[in-house]
């Protein structure tokens, strides 16, 4: 109990808002946790796991990924599923496991030094205490504990060494960073070099040519493989429309509201507006961009919030009504998320069927499925896809998702034939989810062809999942 | 305080505008065609008493999510004969009184004001879309009109406990309260361009309504949001009947919807408020003016509605375009003859709004007595748990009268509606038998009933397709019934 009272004045928490902040974050972990199985919800987590034990089966630098997209150029240096792939091998620890204890670990220190840098910029207990239960209960946060919350945690450290002016040691980071998650490190240390660059520093980090580099690279592929779709950004980005881990909306209108308030017509302030405006509409082409605008909005929010009850009111109904609106919407988005994370794929069944795959088909074998489902055929299966989801510097995107697509919906062999050809496709993989998304009826498109084709054969069904053989 | 001859004249608004309502409601033997969801939900109340989620009839088989509140008035005033025509027509008429109060706010003139309430009352859009009609908008109109008053009033009086009644009672009846939101996210922008700054109290009522409205979003269309996102504001409308429902704006719909008087003078009136006095009221009916244009502009609700919305709007501004006139002609030689103006602003509010609401009134889009004999036969003389497959604006009778439909116009929610659209164009066009019995065995379908309305939609006067599987069962005039017995 010692230890965390000195803790909590480490962080300028009172003892009983630390117990708290710790409580909501063991609460936050079971409700997260009740998901069945061990596998984590979503498809991005499964890019990282399939990565390491691509590199356990032949432990030199990931350069050219085998799976993806039949084959392909990686896009990213990987550092970090290296060292997991390491700790696992030297650990005998399964790489799963790996991944959970060291996503637990990161976000555990992500949320300390979330609190160290609230003291640094010597903010009061309450809005400290705020801040942080707004971060615990935010869905990008709680989404980084099944992925991504070492890039959290290299953010915070990130600022946190920024604010503490400990340059050669941010110069360090800022390094690896990019060696880990090169957009993020791109848009995060962009955002602090607006920072520095009033600073007046005479210390330019070396890490910027890194960062320099990326950048070129990365302009020079925006565009050619890249959609936008806003609405499905939107979708993305606000929590609340489609309970994906984005925002909640309760969290940005307060955000909104305290950068009114704390506006001053200064050149700091103004770069923190527009610091917050460009993460977010980043955040529309990139949701990991939400792990940077995460806590900021928090930070944001917390001030807002307390702002709006601080403030006088001639109504003081109308004030209590609003703040507690504004928190309970919070803690809606932050349950939608938690309840579509327990029922989101994959699921049992769905793993179920990967294995069999991967069981029963040579090693060669390219596998039709929604781009979606990419990830999880690489890692459950071990086998090729077509397309998945992580398209950067991937090959003729535009051309195989118009594939794809045109593959579903046609009821002409000729042109499915074609395609199975040019890919070389062996199996079909759909789920009852996807054939949702796809499909009204069962004699269309796909089906249609799946249905009365001689050369394909129902490989595999259970009561989610069906796999059809095409026959050469 | 309103003196006895105001109240009087504007009891006398009130008394006309709902017997104006009523006679023409009771022409007619049947409501319109979009009455049907209500009383059907309303039905369901009178059996369940709690909204339900799951409907078993509707698309045979749907998820659906409606606040309820105005089915529940009508549930619960069922004692009343007729309470379908009078209970909309009621609420209607007393909105006039809410257009007349907000008219004083603005114009401080009692005779402007009483003209505006007119002017509003006969709105000849309103009219169509209202007026024997089982509205949702009878009820959702005064409530945001209200709101608008009180919003205008905080700035003097404390209001705020009746501002929560009326918020909460306006998002558990239609999802157009989001028209206030953005009207109130608005309305802070406009005063900031011209540099009036928001009073206080209002700016507290603002607040609140803003955050309580997007929860009530979140609550009331969670199942939506969850599954088709912010494409929830889409509503999920066929594709083919999009470019009908979200039509671009054309002036000459705009003018006869709204009448030429109270255009005139609502922009006279928006011009004067904004320009000259700048009054913030009138920059507040200004936002709701100006978020029915976006959302028009955007094709996010029905053109009939946006039109109707700015008609009223313009209807209550009227009164201080009225006030305008009247001040500037008792400040000229002509000051002698003010009754006489009064009297011919009263004889053209009666030529362009009155005269065009009663055309509108006598012309009202209902089924007929023939169509109602076919839905009667359906009832009567086929089991329950037929599928039906009609015309979309069908649909709610058909699941009034306790069967299933393939389609019907709620289509938030509702499974796969473009497809099931185009199916029905198939099923009633077609003349391949062969083509019309995959849609049968894909749905199920018992019956299919071809009606005056759907006559005229599909452009066939019956099926062009025969077989022995397809039987007439029922024939008049304006409408067949087909059985399916294989």
């Amino acid at each position: 109990m010692k230890k965390l009272e000195s803790i909590a004045q480490n962080v300028s928490l009172t003892k009983n808002q630390a117990i708290v902040v710790v409580l909501v974050f063991i609460l936050v972990l079971i409700l997260f946790n009740l998901r069945p199985g061990n596998y984590p919800p979503g498809e991005n987590s499964y890019l990282s796991l399939k990565l390491s034990k691509e590199f356990l089966k032949s432990p030199s630098l990931i350069i050219k990924d085998n799976l993806s997209f039949s084959s392909r150029q990686n896009n990213s240096f990987n550092l970090w599923e290296i060292i997991i792939a390491l700790i696992s091998k030297l650990t005998s620890l399964s790489i799963l496991a790996s991944y959970k204890i060291f996503y637990l670990l990161f976000a555990v220190l992500s949320l300390y030094l979330f609190l160290l840098i609230l003291n640094h910029l010597k903010f009061s207990n309450n809005l400290n205490f705020l801040a942080a239960i707004l971060l615990i209960i935010s869905p990008a946060f709680i989404n980084s504990l099944s992925f991504n919350s070492l890039i959290l945690f290299l953010v915070l450290l990130s600022s946190y060494l920024f604010l503490k002016s400990k340059f050669k040691l941010l110069s360090f980071i800022l390094f690896i960073f990019p060696l880990i998650s090169p957009l993020i490190a791109v848009v995060s240390t962009g955002v602090l070099a607006s920072f520095l660059l009033r600073k007046n520093l005479k210390y330019i980090p070396p890490s910027f040519l890194t960062i320099f580099l990326y950048v070129i690279l990365l302009i020079s592929n925006v565009g050619k493989n890249n959609y936008f779709n806003p609405f499905s950004a939107l979708n993305q980005v606000i929590s609340d429309f489609g309970f994906y881990h984005g925002l909640s909306i309760f969290l940005l209108i307060p955000s909104i509201y305290a950068l009114k308030h704390i506006w001053k017509n200064n050149a700091y302030y103004k770069q923190i507006f527009f610091s917050f405006i460009l993460l977010l509409i980043l955040s529309l082409f990139s949701t990991t961009i939400l792990l940077i605008f995460t806590p900021i909005a928090s930070v944001l929010s917390a001030i807002g919030i307390l702002y709006l009850h601080n403030k006088k009111w001639n109504s003081n109904i109308l004030k209590i009504i609003t703040v507690a609106v504004i928190l309970f919407g919070i803690c809606l988005s932050t349950f939608n998320f938690i309840v579509f994370n327990i029922t989101n794929l994959p699921d049992e069944n769905l793993i179920n069927g990967l294995i069999y795959l991967k069981d029963n088909s040579p090693e060669d074998s390219v596998i039709l499925s929604d781009p979606s489902r990419g990830h999880w055929i690489n890692y459950f299966a071990e086998r090729k896809d077509i397309a998945d989801s992580n398209t950067f510097l991937a090959p003729d995107v535009k051309e195989r998702l118009k594939d794809i697509d045109k593959i579903f919906k046609t009821r002409d062999i000729n042109e499915f034939n074609k395609i199975v050809n040019k890919y070389k496709i062996s199996y079909i993989f759909l789920d009852s989810e996807l054939k949702k998304q796809l499909w009204k009826t069962d004699d269309e498109g796909l089906l249609f062809i799946l249905k009365n084709n001689p050369d394909t054969i129902r490989f595999y069904k259970n009561s989610k999942v069906e796999i059809w053989k095409i026959l050469r | 305080m309103l003196n006895s001859k105001t109240i009087i004249l504007l009891t006398l608004i009130f008394v006309i505008t709902l017997s104006f309502r009523l006679y023409f409601s009771f022409q007619y033997e049947s409501l319109s065609t979009e009455s049907y969801f209500h009383i059907y939900q309303s039905e369901k109340i009178k059996n369940n008493i709690i909204p339900q989620n799951y409907d078993e009839l509707s698309y045979s088989g749907r998820l659906i999510s409606y606040p309820p509140l105005f089915h529940y008035i009508l549930a619960s005033t069922s004692f009343i004969p007729n309470n379908y025509k009078i209970i909309p027509a009621l609420l209607f008429a007393l909105s006039s009184v809410i257009a007349f109060l907000i008219s004083l706010r603005i114009s401080n003139s009692k005779w402007a004001s009483l003209l505006s309430a007119l002017l509003y009352s006969f709105t000849p859009i309103a009219v169509k879309q209202t007026l024997n009609s089982v509205s949702i908008y009878s009820l959702a109109l005064p409530l945001i009109f209200l709101l608008v008053y009180l919003t205008i009033i905080a700035k003097e009086k404390n209001i705020s406990k009746y501002f929560i009644l009326i918020s909460v009672l306006l998002f558990f009846s239609h999802p157009s309260f989001l028209i206030l939101t953005l009207a109130f996210i608005l309305y802070p922008l406009l005063l900031k361009l011209v540099n009036i700054k928001i009073n206080e109290n209002r700016k507290e009522v603002i607040i609140f309504f803003i955050i309580l409205s997007l929860l009530a979003v979140l609550l009331l269309f969670r199942q939506d949001l969850s599954q088709i996102g912010f494409n929830t504001i889409f509503q999920n409308i066929p594709d083919q009947i999009k470019h009908n429902y979200f039509r671009s704006i054309n002036p000459v719909e705009i003018i006869s919807g709204i009448g030429l008087l109270t255009l005139i003078f609502g922009l006279i009136g928006i011009s004067n408020g904004i320009f000259k006095s700048k009054q913030s009221s009138i920059f507040l009916i200004s936002s709701l003016i100006i978020s029915t244009f976006i959302l028009l502009l955007f094709k996010l609700i029905d053109f009939n509605i946006g039109i109707m919305i700015l008609g009223l709007s313009l209807a209550i501004l009227s009164s201080l375009g009225m006030n305008v006139f009247f001040t500037y002609i008792s400040k000229t030689k002509l000051h002698k003859f003010k009754l006489f103006f009064i009297l011919l602003v009263l004889l053209l509010a009666i030529f362009t709004s009155v005269i065009p609401s009663m055309v509108s009134a006598s012309n009202i889009d209902v089924f007929s007595k023939e169509e109602i004999e076919a839905f009667a036969f359906l009832r009567e003389k086929t089991s329950k748990l037929s599928t039906v497959a009609a015309f979309s604006i069908e649909g709610h009778l058909i699941n009034l009268i306790g069967r299933s439909n393939i389609i019907d116009t709620y289509y938030l929610g509702a499974p796969a509606t473009t497809e099931r659209f185009n199916d029905l164009n198939i099923l009633f066009k077609t003349e391949l038998f062969s083509a019309a019995k995959q849609i049968i065995d894909r749905y199920g379908v018992d019956y299919i009933l071809l009606t005056k309305h759907g006559k005229m939609f599909y452009n066939v006067e019956k099926l062009n397709y025969q077989d022995k599987c397809i039987k007439e069962v029922f024939r008049n005039e304006e409408a067949r019934i087909y059985s399916t017995e294989c």
